[in-house]
């Protein structure tokens, strides 16, 4: 669709080959960013909440990005050329998104990282497509994978895999029957809620109690009570960290004792802290990155997290960390390719990263499998 | 119906935090007529405040609480100070002022605390009361308790204090009150000062129940600021009537948060003047 040949085409030239370009439905401001690959640093960006309640899930994915970075330019860069990472802060709001996506769009912008919200992330992806930028994002959701661009890539498991890897645990090996959901209405609770469910049909169950509560409530009694009268053997956690923790707190307060089970955010200490380690114990965790203690490399990993930025790594910085080391290096191994040619290397590359090995398919997911873990002492570790 | 009676209880005390920052709101707003968008800002930063001094120099709750009144009380006095200059002359710019206060508050507490906030555990260690099934947490008893005592030490200052009757009479009628003699800035700062304090307190007694980060007024702002913009003059104390049940309210509605707008007429209705 586009001229390769960078750096030749005169002003009239290009000018037309804007014209042309946008007649093949493609946004303005594209002219350029054929040429942005062959001299400079490389510019790559974060997009990220770094304000707001979703503002500590941002805050690890950076951290996890600049250190792949900083590791990379520290090495040489990719062919001697620094790799230059800016950090969008897209307040988990999906229309700040879009602004930022046509931003990265005229700005000659190879690539992006992020972001950690499943709906800001699908709200982008129309335009990065457009833009032919691909993307690695940190999103679960299996409306990721619904939206079929080639672009768009995750670092981590869906929610399908996490819920089904859960449900399997607590049905199968628990042996429970009688399992309470509470979730919210956000678009991780929502597509928690539907993976969980359909997870647990399969099993042959269905829930004793469904709630449902919105993203901003911090009163649960209804949802708990209800919940107690059911008397469940473990109780579903569809909800982010610190709702998920205010959720846990009250339930303890209202004597619930039932263990409560969940994916991602279950395991991380926002969650332990917000709900109270006491509260949180015997939480079970659906995790493709248990501790930092699973492997050589995730033992590196964290000591040089912890050396960076004098705090422990989690799931979240990990996961970041391995999509920027992917998109890398297969911006290395294609010679540095944008758009199109990048999106297929992505595809092609096979990283033995953090979270397991990754192998792309058709749909954007590398990765498939996760480990139940289990809250003990306020710390997660892999279950018996 | 033991769910709707749990629902009530864990509402109220949830609803008194919302009534004590309503209390405060409505001190700036009877005194200057001015709608203070800073003021759920206020008290997030006055939960931060209360959560460092007890979580990181390890000060009793209560100290914690008082300092952070203090330290918040300053901030209400620094907001009036600068936004005098506009007193009588232009209330949008006022307006507007409060509302870049509130954002210059946000940015504050993000740079000084960072983005991802904390967690408080309560201070009260004992565990639940359980009454025929229910379940009262003793942290809400003692909230709830809080909370009553203030609206009566706020009431016995507005009606048995001097200054408490300037603010009164400065908000029935600036002018005339300057006529007898009453300094109206002072009077207008006195408020500010006292409606940051309550705002303070609302916001250290939310800290163990709730998450503490730089967003936590946002809601606050949407269930309180609303309701003052339609209300004729009269009593301070009106608001927290108004404000308390929507604690146990809004999860039974478990639709938005703007939910209080529907409801407030029918509890508006019946106002002492």
């Amino acid at each position: 669709m586009r001229a390769r040949t960078r750096g030749t085409l005169s002003v009239p030239a290009a000018a037309l080959g804007v014209l042309l370009a946008a007649s093949a439905c493609s946004a303005p401001g594209d002219s350029s960013s054929d040429d942005a690959g062959s001299s400079g640093p490389i510019k790559i960006a974060v997009v990220d909440a770094q304000s707001g309640q979703l503002a500590s899930l941002g805050d690890w994915e950076a951290k996890g990005a600049k250190l792949a970075v900083k590791e990379w330019n520290k090495k040489g860069g990719i062919n001697g050329r620094k790799i230059q990472l800016t950090v969008f802060d897209d307040q988990g709001d999906p229309t700040t998104g879009t602004n930022i996506a046509r931003k990265l769009d005229s700005g000659n912008y190879v690539a992006m990282i992020g972001t950690a919200e499943s709906a800001v992330t699908v709200a982008m992806a129309p335009i990065l497509k457009q833009a032919e930028i691909p993307n690695i994002t940190s999103g679960q959701a299996t409306a990721l994978v619904d939206v079929k661009s080639p672009f768009l890539f995750l670092n981590g498991p869906t929610s399908t895999t996490y819920d089904s890897t859960l449900a399997d645990y607590l049905v199968a090996t628990k042996k429970f029957k009688k399992i309470a959901m509470i979730s919210n209405n956000g678009s991780y609770g929502k597509g928690e809620h539907d993976a969980f469910t359909a997870a647990l049909k399969k099993a042959g169950i269905t829930p004793v109690t469904d709630q449902i509560v919105t993203t901003d409530q911090k009163d649960f009694s209804a949802s708990l009570s209800r919940i107690r009268q059911s008397k469940p053997d473990a109780i579903f956690l569809g909800s982010e960290e610190v709702e998920a923790g205010l959720i846990v707190k009250q339930a303890r307060d209202l004597g619930i004792t039932a263990p409560f089970a969940g994916a991602a955010p279950q395991g991380t200490p926002v969650f332990i802290e917000t709900a109270g380690a006491k509260n949180a114990e015997n939480t079970i965790v659906s995790s493709p990155y248990l501790s930092n203690e699973i492997s050589d490399a995730s033992r590196a990993f964290a000591t040089a997290y912890k050396a960076e930025y004098g705090k422990d790594a989690e799931l979240h910085g990990a996961k970041a960390y391995d999509g920027t080391n992917i998109m890398l290096t297969a911006l290395k191994n294609s010679g540095m390719a944008t758009g199109k040619k990048l999106a297929d290397e992505i595809r092609a590359t096979k990283y033995q990263g953090l979270l397991g090995d990754f192998a792309y398919d058709e749909t954007g997911v590398g990765i498939f499998k996760t480990t139940i873990g289990i809250i003990k002492d306020g710390k997660l570790s892999a279950a018996q | 119906m033991q769910v709707t009676l749990q629902t009530l209880v864990g509402g109220l005390s949830l609803g008194a935090i919302y009534a004590l920052i309503a209390v405060g709101f409505s001190v700036v707003y009877r005194t200057m007529g001015l709608v203070n968008f800073a003021h759920a800002d206020v008290a997030m930063i006055g939960a931060y405040a209360c959560s460092t001094f007890y979580l990181t120099s390890h000060v009793p709750f209560a100290a914690a609480i008082v300092i952070s009144i203090v330290v918040t009380g300053i901030i209400g006095l620094i907001i009036e100070r600068v936004l005098r200059p506009l007193e009588n002359k232009d209330f949008d710019l006022m307006l507007i002022g409060t509302i870049g206060f509130g954002t210059v508050l946000q940015a504050a507490a993000t740079l000084i605390w960072g983005t991802t906030g904390r967690a408080m555990p309560s201070p009260i260690t004992s565990g639940p009361l359980e009454i025929m099934g229910i379940r009262i947490r003793t942290y809400d008893l003692m909230v709830i308790a809080i909370t009553a005592v203030s609206v009566v030490l706020l009431t016995l200052f507005l009606q048995r204090t001097k200054p408490g009757a300037a603010m009164q009479a400065v908000a029935m009628d600036h002018e005339a009150a300057t006529a007898v003699g009453i300094h109206v800035g002072r009077s207008n700062a006195l408020a500010f000062a006292i409606g940051a304090g309550i705002a303070a307190l609302a916001g250290s007694l939310a800290g163990p129940m709730l998450y503490v980060d730089a967003t936590l007024g946002a809601p606050w702002e949407s269930k309180v600021s609303p309701q003052p913009c339609s209300a004729d003059s009269g009593a301070f104390l009106e608001r927290w009537w108004e404000a308390w049940p929507s604690g146990s309210w809004t999860p039974m509605q478990a639709t938005t948060s703007r939910a209080t707008a529907s409801w407030s007429p029918f509890w508006s209705s019946p106002r002492p003047s």
